[in-house]
């Protein structure tokens, strides 16, 4: 991926230190520049144009306040229903089949989506930052954004 | 022998400029503040543009000040989140939600500046939501359907 001329990057090293204490220079790489157009759950699920949370699945499909669900667990329901997920034991590689792992923080509350590449890596778009390609799941965990707790799988070309 | 220095270069007379020529040159030249022009253009030293800082200052308003010092901070500590959750609960987000309907036009300058999630401030204020069910989640059209409210309201 080139990065355009005097391009600004959003993940600096201060952000990097407080966000993903665990990534460095030898478990990551850019793979694109920062938008605020999509988010990491609309790019595990293959979508570039939308940005996707709780608040998205309670207008697109009429849920209720009261039954809404901010927890990793509330956000598996939801790639379960509307993406054809199913809860899987672990991030190991399995061919045909397309992962994620959903990351909570330690109020319980959902805050990133990561997608499996087909070399085992993993691949996120960081809020409103760079996509990268980090090469464990675990090297997003210890910062803000928790720790990852629920991995999901799906048979691979199937759209939600 | 006395040396003659009528006809020199530092002689008075013998300079081709007279002195008040070289004088004014001196004193109004970007040369004589030591860095030539870009000296001036970057440490902003010329008279115009102290002026303009000086304007600014005065249009400035305590409340917007203050708007655009929350608005920084909340974009610099949410920019790594995916959860509109994480992205709202934010201690300056509620800040600038706190100070009512005075900041709509300046979160509507803002969202027209740059796409952001100034939705969820802008209905808490203003009890009202322009946003067509179809646009929810694409930031864009979110956007400009609360710039058509903030135009027809005569917001901005």
């Amino acid at each position: 991926m080139a990065f355009g001329l005097g391009y600004i990057w959003g993940m600096t090293s201060d952000r990097i230190k407080r966000w993903w204490p665990q990534l460095n220079a030898n478990n990551f790489h850019f793979t694109s520049e920062k938008t605020r157009v999509y988010n990491c759950l609309a790019w595990a699920t293959g979508q570039t144009n939308i940005w996707i949370d709780m608040s998205y699945f309670q207008a697109r499909y009429n849920i209720d306040s009261a039954d809404l669900d901010h927890s990793a667990k509330g956000y598996a329901e939801c790639l379960s229903k509307y993406y054809g997920f199913e809860i899987c034991s672990d991030g190991k590689l399995e061919e045909g089949m397309e992962k994620v792992v959903l990351y909570e923080d330690e109020n319980k509350d959902w805050t990133h989506i990561a997608r499996q590449l087909d070399n085992g890596h993993w691949t996120s778009k960081m809020g409103a930052l760079e996509d990268i390609e980090h090469y464990t799941a675990e090297s997003l965990s210890g910062g803000d954004y928790g720790k990852p707790v629920i991995y999901m799988r799906r048979k691979k070309n199937k759209n939600g | 022998m006395e040396r003659n220095n009528y006809n020199s270069k530092n002689c008075y007379f013998g300079s081709k400029q007279p002195f008040y020529s070289r004088h004014l040159y001196n004193k109004y030249s970007s040369r004589s503040l030591g860095s030539g022009f870009w000296y001036d253009k970057f440490t902003r030293k010329s008279h115009e543009d102290w002026d303009i800082r000086l304007n600014y200052r005065s249009t400035t308003s305590l409340l917007e000040k203050r708007f655009n010092e929350y608005a920084t901070r909340w974009k610099n500590e949410t920019i790594g989140y995916s959860s509109t959750l994480h992205i709202t609960r934010n201690d300056s987000y509620l800040d600038i939600i706190g100070m009512g309907e005075s900041v709509v036009p300046f979160i509507l300058r803002d969202l027209k500046k740059e796409p952001n999630h100034w939705f969820v401030a802008l209905r808490a204020i203003t009890k009202e939501n322009p946003v067509q069910k179809e646009h929810y989640g694409n930031i864009e059209e979110m956007r400009q359907d609360w710039l058509v409210w903030g135009k027809k309201n005569r917001l901005i």
